[in-house]
């Protein structure tokens, strides 16, 4: 057996092996926060139903909606991540900083936590400009005018069908 | 066939070899410090990540450049370094290897809180340095099969999750991802065969869930590892082939991950207890 082996070769490889096991099934089991690089994997294992209502980010380059399906895999992503995440970047990073400020302060590290570290300054002219910059990398179009929207659907006969109207995303501003 | 010091050669330059081809990738892409050069930053309920942003290097990584082209650069060139040191049996290869480690787990920590990019890709980076440590062909052995071992944790878990979660008994699983995966792609396009193909299996829910429930077999398949390394080999090919099928049908880069099929290859190779004591 591969442990008796180890234990045999090395002692305290052995131990540290067994804490970084047994650390990992504690943040598995326990859920919600983790402490890299213990980490956990779900990998889509939420529950999804097809009548789940999709909240999707359609882009406009120059009035024109874009055709994601032609840019590549990670461009896509990008393209569309990176407004979700600024979207919501303020409110997370404040409940994610009194969250871990909380637990923290159980071990007296709380305290050492200043609000600014954890908050960006962005404006969002700044970030629309970044935005931008990034769409035309990976779209290779020179952009005039930029606007983002959401939108709720759902599948109706087979197909993603818009359920309400588009809400504009207020990150990006004019240019 | 016995572990010699040719195999940790071959493994240096496997590890070399898959680490710049993600470079390459991630370049490609625009997904480095320098490249992307970020104006915010999403912190995560990650105790490393929060006692790091202490230091407040989030703020300083998106101001300077300069910075950021650094940690480009010593995140390339570690690696590298860490490679040639293996190779020529160096003294210091153990602290080139911990080097590597942790900076790899601030970079990965700081370039996951600016990018779309997940922290569990990068696991890849944090632990093969360990088994690259090994300056004896011994320590090359324990280590690639700790290195194993927590991969195999790491990708049965998924399975388990996927159980516990009741996600395997649910008809609607695998349509449901699909329409979250690519709702974007299916709502822009003009109907290309790739959004007939996800529109077929979403409207198929039971071909589509046939899909998860392969790609959970095949997480849950590697606990045989744990067990015996007898079909090792079998693991690589189904390993494999889940990574084609994430990038093809999920659209899911994760082939930052196939450096661990290393350490399924190099199991085959037993450790000469005798060699090695004399």
């Amino acid at each position: 057996m591969f442990l008796k082996q180890l234990w045999l070769y090395n002692k305290k490889v052995t131990l540290a092996f067994l804490l970084f096991i047994l650390l990992w099934i504690f943040f598995n089991v326990k859920q919600g926060a983790v402490a890299t690089p213990i980490l956990q994997y779900s990998m889509f294992s939420e529950n999804y139903h097809l009548r789940d209502t999709q909240n999707i980010v359609r882009l406009f380059i120059n009035n024109q909606p874009v055709d994601f399906s032609k840019i590549s895999v990670s461009g896509r992503d990008q393209l569309q991540v990176y407004l979700e995440n600024y979207s919501r970047q303020q409110q997370t990073n404040e409940l994610f900083f009194n969250t871990m400020q909380r637990i923290l302060n159980k071990v007296e590290v709380g305290h050492w936590m200043k609000k600014e570290c954890y908050t960006n300054t962005v404006t969002d002219q700044q970030f629309t400009a970044w935005y931008k910059q990034l769409a035309e990398r990976i779209t290779g179009e020179k952009i005039i005018h930029l606007s983002a929207f959401q939108q709720k659907f759902v599948l109706q006969n087979g197909r993603l069908t818009p359920v309400a109207s588009p809400i504009k995303l207020t990150g990006i501003v004019a240019f | 066939m016995s572990l010699s010091e040719k195999h940790i050669k071959q493994f240096s330059w496997f590890y070399l070899l898959c680490f710049l081809m993600n470079y390459g990738w991630f370049w490609w892409n625009g997904l480095l410090f320098s490249t992307l050069n970020p104006v915010f930053f999403l912190n995560g309920l990650d105790f490393t990540r929060n006692i790091l942003m202490l230091s407040d290097m989030q703020h300083w990584l998106l101001k300077s450049y300069w910075l950021r082209i650094a940690m480009d650069v010593v995140y390339l060139s570690l690696p590298i370094l860490l490679t040639v040191a293996s190779l020529r049996n160096f003294k210091a290869t153990p602290i080139i290897a911990l080097a590597t480690i942790l900076f790899t787990i601030v970079y990965a920590i700081f370039f996951t809180s600016i990018s779309y990019v997940s922290m569990q890709g990068f696991m890849s980076w944090i632990l093969m340095p360990l088994i690259l440590s090994a300056t004896s062909t011994r320590k090359f052995y324990y280590y690639l099969h700790i290195v194993r071992i927590l991969f195999i944790t790491m990708f049965v878990a998924a399975a388990v999750e996927k159980i516990a979660s009741g996600a395997v008994f649910n008809v609607e699983q695998m349509s449901g991802i699909f329409l979250k995966q690519h709702g974007v792609y299916l709502v822009s396009s003009n109907g290309d065969w790739f959004t007939q193909f996800i529109y077929f299996l979403i409207n198929h829910k039971t071909i589509a869930f046939i899909f998860y429930i392969t790609g959970t077999a095949a997480e849950l398949l590697f606990v045989v590892g744990l067990f015996t390394r007898k079909y090792d080999r079998l693991l690589i090919i189904v390993f494999c082939t889940f990574l084609f099928a994430d990038y093809f049908v999920m659209q899911i880069y994760y082939f930052i991950w196939l450096v661990f099929a290393g350490c399924f290859y190099f199991s085959a190779f037993t450790l000469d207890e005798k060699r090695e004591s004399n």
